[in-house]
């Protein structure tokens, strides 16, 4: 009997222990995690940008020296390669579309106009492979090509508006899931915030913006706006930028007025019960 | 002769249910030491003193706060990762086709 309750006692230590770091374990609570340049589409493919810049070289050579038949074997050769990389991005793209800057945004929809565009953009892509493919000289396939790459804009446009997208979209989740109500929670302790709000709904509605731009590019890929509009996104994300960086600078204004105001409570506390176990002097 | 097996019997039963009060007890154990611990997070807890109270909620809220900034710095290098992507796509030469 004795030595049951020992065993039960050990158990229940053990289990305990163990159990321990899964109780008092402190959640992360959704803690961003910065990502690093190197996440970038760009980045990705560098190998294969690489050699294509090669590809360029030897096929701008082989126009002004090669025979017409050699040129035009080359050209396809090249050409399928161009349009093969675009369609390789855009299905890095689409992976990342399931990926945590994507596929947990719900501030805004993200999926339908990234999918959309993407559908579009490959379709193009495959259409112009076959047509180059099919060319019967290397004029055709190089035209077929040129049309291809400024219809689609896969590196100079889409990349960025992609991935701007899903990064604006997860932001706002930021502010209405964390900043919003900590705000609420704020208030209920009387601070004011009315610097918070006013720079929370700044960055709120430049991060608006820079949204229906980035929607702008993807559904109009081929337009000679775009140059500009991802500009203006830039300066919108920009003035999020500064919006966040004074919401942080007010918070933690407001975190050091709250710990001095703690430590106050906490040392008149102290002086309140040191003051109430002492005598009372007569003079 | 035959007390035997049904003392045996009785004697095997007998460990069950003590094995099993011993599970139950193990998970007392541990149902109450969650439970202090999700009360002790509890800012609401109506039944500490009213210092205690202020005291944790402060403290909870200096705890979101800095959870925020650490999150507001995070967010800022992710929109300065963005600003250079579009820097980098727009300088970008794979989309250009002049010497096509």
């Amino acid at each position: 009997m004795k030595r049951a309750l020992i065993i039960i006692a050990v158990i229940a230590l053990i289990v305990m222990l163990l159990a321990s770091p899964l109780v008092f374990a402190q959640e992360s609570q959704g803690t961003i995690k910065t990502t690093t340049t190197s996440d970038s589409v760009r980045a990705k493919f560098k190998t294969d940008l690489e050699a294509m810049k090669l590809e360029r070289s030897a096929y701008k050579e082989a126009r002004s020296t090669e025979r017409a038949e050699a040129l035009k074997t080359r050209t396809v050769t090249y050409a399928e390669k161009q349009i093969n990389i675009r369609l390789k991005v855009l299905t890095e793209q689409e992976r990342r579309l399931s990926g945590a800057n994507c596929s947990k945004v719900t501030s805004v929809d993200v999926k339908t106009p990234i999918t959309a565009a993407i559908t579009a953009l490959r379709n193009d892509l495959n259409a112009a492979l076959v047509k180059i493919k099919a060319a019967g000289t290397a004029e055709v396939a190089r035209t077929e090509l040129k049309s291809a790459i400024e219809k689609t804009r896969v590196f100079m446009y889409i990349n960025p508006a992609i991935s701007g997208l899903c990064r604006a979209g997860k932001i706002l989740d930021k502010i209405n899931d964390r900043f919003d109500p900590l705000i609420v929670k704020l208030k209920e302790k009387q601070v004011d915030t009315t610097v918070l709000e006013k720079e929370l709904a700044s960055a709120e509605s430049s991060l608006m913006a820079a949204i229906d731009t980035y929607k702008k590019v993807l559904s109009n890929p081929s337009s000679t706006n775009n140059k500009d509009l991802l500009t203006s996104a830039k300066a919108q994300l920009k003035a999020a930028r500064t919006s966040l960086s004074n919401f942080k600078t007010e918070l933690a204004k407001i975190a050091d007025e709250l710990k001095a105001d703690n430590n106050l409570r906490s040392n008149q506390q102290g002086e309140t019960n040191s003051s109430s176990s002492e005598p009372v002097q007569d003079n | 002769m035959d007390t035997e097996p049904v003392l045996q019997e009785e004697k095997s039963m007998s460990k069950v249910v003590f094995w099993l009060l011993g599970l139950l007890v193990v998970g007392a154990i541990f149902a109450a030491a969650a439970f202090m611990y999700y009360r002790n997070g509890d800012t609401d807890n109506s039944n500490d003193s009213v210092s205690t109270e202020q005291s944790t909620t402060k403290n909870d809220i200096n705890t979101e706060i800095s959870q925020s900034e650490t999150d507001l710095t995070a967010l800022g290098n992710e929109l300065d990762q963005e600003l250079a992507e579009i820097d980098e796509s727009l300088a970008s030469t794979e989309d250009d086709t002049s010497d096509l």
